[in-house]
Formats: C-alpha cells, sequence, structure tokens
C-alpha cells in the first residue's frame, strides 16, 4: 500500500480504480486505456462521463447495475446502501414528529403509539417499516406489487391494499395507468390522512420519482404530520417536496433528504466496501483482471468496455436521448438513492 | 507485480462514504492488489500493512 501525492499519476498507474460517486470528468481522462473503474455511474443522466469511459476505452462497472440475483446479492451496492437510507429515514422522521411512536404508560394516563405509514416496499421501505416498528409505532405498507404483502406482514405491519397490481421487471414497479393511479389515489387518501409519519421510497429506474400524495392529501392530514421523501432526488414522491430541505405545507412536515446513506457513512462505507470486494473477487483471478462475459453479473454491471457502452439503456441514452424527456436518478441512486 | 488498485477521495460536497474501508484491506492484497491512496490523515490508515511513501 502507498500513498501517492500525485492524483494524476496515480491514476495513470492504476490498473483498477475505485469510488462511491460517479467520477469527475478529470479522473476519468487520467485514467489509462484498458483500465477499470468500480463505482456507482448512475449512465443515463451521466452523458458526458459515460462518453468519456467509452472514448477512453475504460473498463466501467456501474454499482448500480449489479443485477438482483441471489448469486449477486453480496455486491447489491444499491440494496446495502437502501437499507441504512430506509432506516435513517425514519429516525428523521421521528425527530420532526410533535409525538413519540411507541405507546407509552405514564402515571397520568396512556400515550398513543403513533401511525407510520411507509410506500414503496423495497429493500429501503421494508427496512422503513421493521425499524418503525422497533420503535414502537402500529405499521402500515404499501407497494403496487402486491407480492410485498407477505413481507409486510412478516415485519409486523398492515398492508394496505389497493386493487392494483403493478409488478415490473428488476424488482422494480411498472409505472401506473392514470386509472390505476385514481383508484389506488382513493384507498390511500384515508390511510395518509390517518399517519403521523409517512416514509415514501416509490423509484422507477431511469424516469422521474412517481408521485404518490398531492398537495390535496397533504391538506388533510394531522396537524404536526411528517413526510419524508426518499424520492427527493428524483424529483420527490409528494407534491412540494424540495431536495434537500425540510418544508412546511400547510399542516405537514416535508422532509427532502438528499444522500441518505452518506448520512451513516462509517457503515455504508464499510458495507459497500465489501460489495466491491465480493465484485473484484469474481474479476480477478491469479492475480489478473479477467472478465467472463458469459457471467451474468459481469455483463449486466459493464457499463461500458474495450470502446463501447455495454449497457443497453445507457447507449440508448447516450446515442439516442429520447427528446423532451427528463431524465432522473433511480431513486435509490439515492445518489445512490435506495429503490422502494 | 500486483494490479494497481487506486482508491480516489470522493469530490461530492455532502459524500462522506469512501469506497474502501480498513477491514477490507487484507483480503484485497490476497487478491494479488496493490493498493494506491491519496493523501489521508495518517491516523486513518490502517496499521495492517507497511505504508510506503512516495
Amino acid at each position: 500500500m502507498s500513498i501517492q501525492p500525485d492524483k494524476t499519476a496515480m491514476l495513470n498507474a492504476a490498473d483498477i480504480v475505485l469510488a462511491v460517486e460517479p467520477p469527475e470528468l478529470d479522473v476519468v481522462r487520467a485514467m489509462k486505456p484498458g483500465s477499470v473503474l468500480v463505482s456507482f455511474l448512475y449512465g443515463r443522466n451521466n452523458i458526458e462521463l459515460v462518453k468519456a469511459l467509452r472514448d477512453g476505452k475504460i473498463t466501467a462497472f456501474a454499482m448500480e447495475q449489479i443485477p438482483r440475483i441471489s448469486r449477486a446479492q453480496a455486491m447489491d451496492a444499491l440494496s446495502s446502501q437502501a437499507t441504512l437510507a430506509g432506516y435513517y429515514a425514519v429516525l428523521l422522521g421521528s425527530v420532526s414528529m410533535p409525538k413519540i411512536l411507541p405507546m407509552m404508560t405514564t402515571a397520568v394516563g396512556s400515550l398513543r403509539a403513533a401511525q407510520v405509514l411507509v410506500m414503496g416496499l423495497g429493500v429501503a421501505g421494508l427496512q422503513a417499516l421493521a425499524t418503525a416498528r422497533r420503535l414502537g409505532a402500529i405499521t402500515e405498507g404499501y407497494d403496487v406489487r402486491p407480492e410485498t404483502r407477505d413481507e409486510a406482514h412478516s415485519l409486523g405491519a398492515k398492508f394496505v391494499e389497493t386493487g392494483v397490481d403493478a409488478t415490473g421487471q428488476g424488482g422494480y414497479a411498472r409505472e401506473l395507468t392514470a386509472e390505476e393511479k385514481a383508484k389506488v389515489r382513493a384507498v390511500l387518501t384515508d390511510h395518509i390522512a390517518k399517519a403521523d409519519l409517512i416514509v415514501t421510497t416509490a423509484a422507477v429506474p431511469g424516469r422521474k420519482a412517481p408521485r404518490l400524495i398531492d398537495a390535496e392529501q397533504i391538506a388533510r392530514m394531522k396537524p404536526g404530520a411528517v413526510i419524508v421523501d426518499m424520492g427527493a432526488e428524483g424529483g420527490g414522491n409528494c407534491e412540494g417536496t424540495k431536495a434537500g430541505e425540510t418544508v412546511k405545507v400547510g399542516p405537514t412536515t416535508l422532509i427532502g433528504p438528499v444522500n441518505l446513506p452518506s448520512s451513516l457513512a462509517e457503515q455504508a462505507s464499510e458495507l459497500y466496501s465489501k460489495n466491491i470486494l465480493n465484485l473484484l473477487e469474481q474479476i480477478i483471478k491469479d492475480g489478473k483482471v479477467t472478465l467472463d462475459m458469459t457471467d451474468e453479473v459481469i455483463a449486466k454491471t459493464l457499463a461500458t468496455h474495450d470502446g463501447a457502452i455495454t449497457a443497453e439503456p445507457v447507449r440508448e441514452a447516450v446515442e439516442s436521448p429520447p427528446a423532451g424527456q427528463p431524465v432522473v436518478p433511480e431513486a435509490a441512486s439515492v445518489s445512490p438513492t435506495p429503490k422502494g | 507485480m500486483g494490479i494497481k488498485v487506486a482508491v480516489i477521495k470522493e469530490s461530492g460536497a455532502q459524500e462522506r462514504r469512501v469506497a474502501l474501508v480498513p477491514s477490507v484491506v487484507p483480503r484485497i492484497a490476497k487478491l494479488g492488489c496493490d493498493l494506491l491512496l491519496e493523501p489521508v490523515p495518517e491516523r486513518l490508515l490502517p496499521t495492517l500493512t507497511p505504508v510506503t511513501r512516495m
């Protein structure tokens, strides 16, 4: 191990470069052709970066593209970071509430437990449900994918039934039709009005975060209620969310956190390091970088290789971006913004 | 000569995470890698492997 005061020389000498966030262009330009980058990339939102990687003949692994298969769980950085983000979202919301989460019996009477609603039951949402339950809240979970019902129940939460199934690909929900949105809204409005704390985590990959709560629904919430919108970086799941800010919307406090995993940097780094190590163990054999393109994990995680963009959605975004269509980070990317 | 693995300092203002923590260093070394690091306060460096100042 050596300390390198000259960053450019270090990058030029490196066979592999490790980072958390998508690197600056000058980092990529200092890397030698054929070297490997491992980091979050979010290529659809970082087109110039992808072009620089392609033109520099860098082999880039995008940690957000690790496939969600059993064998790759130990490399799944989105999940490791989303778990921490979901936990922290509940803590963040709870300290902004004018009441406690658990039921408490005192000499002068009992205090009721708070009602917590989590919308979007992916990795972050399930961890939010579990955390709220551990803190003594009465919990409800909602997701457009009905298969999450059992997971919510296993965490002691009720599942809000809307009668809409929007199961999509890759563990994410598909976008709802207008009719489905109206049906879901009708059911959810009452649950939103009863909640003391809501955590929203919904994300659709490569698109603006879906709107789950509108101004009219917020206006019906209890005084002092809090929403933590984990989709803030992708445009927000709630009307009025401002990324990186806490705002009052009528009676409700609306928190729009960005990069939540960084708030728990010690353990987020520990988990991310292990995700990277497990990936390196797949690509380093006998002291050499060896890429087995028939390996699903390697093939799906590669964003650029040997002067080409290998990730199809990224290639489409770089070479033929849809006109007028905003491209936003996947919520998990909670910069990785965690997905719901 | 091992594979040279560089770990860069994050440039994002709100980014406090790092790509590699000391506890993982021995396993990276076991893969046959030499780590290259940007300067950081010495107290943060692991004592598991000798540090060579260049």
